[in-house]
């Protein structure tokens, strides 16, 4: 038996160990403690936490979040769209140049875009001096602290995420299909709509749920750029963890927000399946 | 492509530009004025550098860039080399192929949900938070990039290539090091840039997971501006601006043989 | 087969054991000499003050932070306060720390208790300054655009009384903050428990406050009143010179039925050992420069002035002053309800 038949394994083992300790089981830990509380008498197995979370105040906000993500995910996709499309039918050297563009942005700190937004939308600031200055409006605009500023930033933020899995599937666009389809009679709008939409789902699937999936447990955002006026997923969390008594009920409320989340990730799965399929037909 | 007749194509040049425009418009404000000599609010008053020298002497703010820096390449490092071992396991024949999968959960779960599960898990075992737990942390994260990204890289190298080196007498080692990872160092470095920059930006996990003694870039300026403007973060912005410039223009070299402009 | 296995699974455990166990390896090497330890509240010392106490006397200091009282808790509670040698809580938070048992007395002999404002001591969450002496103290207050309330009585009735407002606000993003207001506000009593019935009507008066609230936000209030974007702003003090400083048109005021004050205490924890060189830290941070320092750039009001010093903005000595002449008028706040009661009404607040 040789012993150095173990060293591809003993190096290779790491990566999968790292995986389970500092992913799964930590992922497990608190699915575990949700089902659990600890009292005088020891641990004991329960659904109490859960029950507490069935009410229409909890419920009303990670619905809020469902919605906020799913609205950031379909604005992002109305935009990246036509760019990703554009990018794709670009010239080669055009292509790298907005590509290099779209990604600059991406690599400062999200935090300073965010300050940068400050600058734009604030009632002194870029906005709102050239609409007075064009005098299309004669008092400040009050953008900042609403939720429009938030979807804004949102936008503004998750769009490369979008726009980079539609972009690489449109790129990889074989485009001797479009023109058999156009030799064999077919309009350009039916062309898009049954060959070039459907075979781009697969980029704007991974794009949507990219999207959709991080803005579910934003909270950052909307507290900088929305006044903190509306509560979501994340700063419940972010709340009660960081409190003394409330932690155990913060990791029992990450596990509960999160199933919903599963459940309607499963739900907009079918839907672009339904949609693909849709587009397909004469 | 599609669209030959230029009415379409206007508007798609139209929309394309006036997204450019809306994603570098705050940018180029911020710098603007970065140069301002009186913080905002206040209008524009003259040019100045003095925020610019006030970020010079701002010890805290350096301190917690380094700190940042360090957990980046430490994680960046970690991620990599993890990666090349797994690789280097796959290429004598492990079975990994079910594996891989479970990767992919590394960048789709929230953040959130990631941070205060390894907040819960490193409580539970006494681990003291500190750099270290965030680069763990951030090697995670590093992971679920790195290995789909060179795992589907991996599988798309000639075979052939591999197997004429072990025929002509090569050490599966030696294999590994002089035909499989020059191969893959394009996308490598490439690979290693992303994780680099998305753990340099990262500002949830550092949240929940950096501890109390530890300052990161990213924590800084959430607690600065948590507590309104301060002219020395333009200033941060511009110089941070143009590292990332630089840092893409290698990333897009390594990817691009063409010329970019 | 098995052998192979076994060995597999020794390997996998031995890769564990070595990854758990890094994180701990920084804890060896810290030098248990001459350091101090310090868990703070964000804003509270100036660290080039710290770095002058280090040259001066090769005692290094560490400065943690904490952003909320319930955090300071875990923190303390996690490590039995053995980690940290000094800790600067709010009064509220003090009364659950004494309970809890995780401070030490304090040598009278070595601070300066008779230097202290006497309008600080002999409350009620350490009646004779056994565990705490007061550090720095602010109130919470209305920062205004002067015009708009020109002729306004300064009153509650400005933030909470919808028939009166006209105009936007920035309120705290403090939920125990905000309900110790509309408590006040509502049944003249800061104190007391609230029970169901008063639980519902505080919720009520925070819902109808949403529709002129322009923004939640506990530190930033006088940058929206700087922007314009609302023209009363809930606040501390301390968060206001700055913008008065380079805004005219912003003025404070002091609502007539009273106001909320804060006092940062130093303590130290029961377990700490390096209490000697604590002690020095302490004798250095209350010496005039330091205190005089600390309120020019920070904006605390240092517990060591009894009457205001003739260099600070007006609206300063005229807050002081009045705080020396009535003293009943400042109340603390405190958790009227449990953590999780808390956030959940803060939660209904925000939801429609």
């Amino acid at each position: 038996m040789n012993s150095s038949r173990y060293i591809p394994f003993t190096l290779g083992a790491p990566a999968l160990i790292w995986q389970m300790l500092f992913l799964y089981c930590p992922l497990l830990l608190i699915v575990g403690t949700s089902f659990i509380s600890v009292s005088a008498t020891g641990l004991t197995l329960t659904l109490q936490k859960f029950i507490t979370f069935f009410q229409p105040t909890y419920l009303y906000v990670i619905f809020s979040s469902l919605l906020l993500g799913f609205s950031n995910a379909f604005l992002c996709l109305l935009i990246a769209y036509p760019l990703a499309y554009f990018m794709a039918s670009s010239r080669k050297h055009c292509k790298n140049l907005l590509l290099f563009l779209l990604i600059i942005p991406f690599w400062t700190n999200f935090l300073l875009h965010v300050y940068a937004w400050f600058f734009v939308l604030e009632k002194e600031g870029f906005i709102n001096h050239l609409l007075q200055s064009l005098q299309i409006i004669s008092t400040p605009i009050a953008f900042m602290n609403t939720l429009f500023a938030t979807m804004v930033m949102m936008v503004y933020y998750y769009l490369p995420f979008m726009v980079l899995p539609i972009y690489f599937a449109l790129d990889k666009f074989d485009v001797r299909l479009i023109e058999a389809s156009l030799d064999l009679g077919a309009t350009k709008g039916e062309t898009f709509r049954r060959i070039v939409a459907p075979l781009s789902m697969s980029g704007v699937r991974a794009g949507f749920f990219l999207v959709y999936i991080p803005s579910f447990g934003e909270f950052v955002i909307p507290e900088l750029m929305g006044g903190d006026k509306l509560v979501f997923v994340g700063s419940i969390i972010s709340r009660y963890i960081l409190g003394d008594e409330t932690g155990s009920l913060g990791a029992a409320f990450a596990v509960f927000a999160c199933s919903f989340l599963l459940i309607s990730c499963f739900l907009f799965h079918l839907l672009l399946q339904r949609v693909t399929y849709a587009l397909q037909k004469p | 492509m599609l669209f030959k007749n230029p009415k379409p194509r206007i508007l798609l040049i139209l929309c394309t530009s006036f997204t450019y425009l809306l994603l570098y418009l705050p940018i180029i404000v911020l710098l603007v004025f970065s140069f301002n000599s009186e913080a905002f609010p206040s209008p524009w008053k003259h040019f100045s550098l003095e925020w610019y020298k006030e970020l010079w002497h701002a010890s805290h703010l350096w301190q917690a860039f380094c700190n940042s820096f360090l957990i980046a390449l430490g994680a960046t490092s970690c991620s990599l080399l993890l990666c090349i071992f797994f690789l280097f396991h796959l290429a004598q024949g492990g079975k990994v192929k079910h594996c891989i999968s479970l990767y992919y959960g590394n960048i789709v779960i929230p953040e959130t949900v990631l941070a205060i599960a390894l907040l819960g898990f490193f409580t539970l075992l006494s681990i003291p938070l500190g750099l270290l737990t965030l680069v763990f942390a951030h090697t995670i994260l590093g992971l679920g990039f790195a290995i789909p990204i060179l795992y589907a890289k991996y599988l798309d190298l000639d075979p052939r290539l591999t197997e004429a080196s072990l025929d002509l007498g090569a050490t599966p080692f030696q294999t590994f090091c002089s035909i499989t990872l020059p191969l893959l160092k394009k996308v490598l470095i490439a690979t290693g840039l992303l994780i680099f920059i998305i753990s340099f930006d990262d500002v949830i996990l550092a949240y929940f997971c950096a501890g109390s003694a530890s300052q990161t870039l990213s924590l800084y300026i959430l607690s600065m501006l948590r507590t309104g403007i301060c002219p020395v973060v333009n200033a941060l912005s511009a110089i941070l601006f143009l590292l990332s410039n630089v840092f893409a223009l290698l990333f897009f070299s390594i990817q691009t043989r063409s010329k970019v402009f | 087969m098995i052998k192979s296995l076994a060995i597999r699974i020794g390997i996998i455990l031995l890769w564990s054991l070595i990854l758990l166990s890094i994180p701990f390896v920084p804890k060896l090497y810290q030098k248990h000499d001459k350091t101090i330890h310090i868990l703070a509240w964000g804003d509270i010392l100036d660290p080039k003050l710290l770095k002058a106490f280090e040259e001066k006397t090769g005692i290094r200091v560490r400065c943690s932070y904490y952003s909320s009282n319930a955090e300071l808790l875990v923190k303390l509670k996690a490590t039995k306060g053995n980690e940290y040698d000094l800790i600067i809580p709010s009064d509220y938070a003090t009364v659950m720390l004494i309970q809890e048992g995780l401070l030490q007395p304090l040598d009278h002999a070595k601070l300066p208790y008779q230097d202290v404002h006497q309008g600080l001591l002999g409350h009620a969450y350490d009646p004779e300054s056994q565990y705490t002496i007061p550090f720095a103290w602010e109130v919470f207050v209305f920062g205004i655009h002067q015009e708009t309330f020109k002729e306004r009585t300064p009153s509650w009735r400005l933030v909470f009384d919808p028939s009166c407002i006209d105009y936007r606000i920035a309120m705290v993003n403090d939920p125990v903050e905000a309900i110790a207001f509309a408590s006040f506000y509502l049944f003249q009593d800061a104190q007391t428990l609230l029970n169901p019935a008063k639980v519902l009507a505080v919720r009520d008066l925070l819902r109808k406050q949403r529709s002129v609230i322009e923004a939640y936000a506990s530190f930033r209030g006088d940058y929206f009143l700087a922007t314009g974007s609302c023209s009363l702003a809930i606040a501390s003090s301390s968060y206001f010179w700055r913008t008065l400083r380079l805004f005219p048109h912003i003025s404070l005021l002091i609502p007539e039925e009273g106001t909320f004050l804060t006092i940062e205490n130093f303590a130290i924890p029961k377990y700490s050992k390096q209490t000697v060189y604590t002690y020095e830290l302490l004798a250095y941070l209350f010496t005039q420069e330091s205190m005089q320092s600390h309120f020019h750039t920070l904006g605390f009001f240092p517990s060591t002035w009894k009457e205001p010093p003739l260099d600070i903005p007006q609206e300063a000595a005229v807050l002081m002053r009045y705080f020396t002449t009535y003293p009943e008028k400042f109340h603390f706040v405190r958790e009227l309800l449990s953590q999780q009661q808390t956030q959940e009404l803060w939660i209904d607040v925000k939801s429609d």
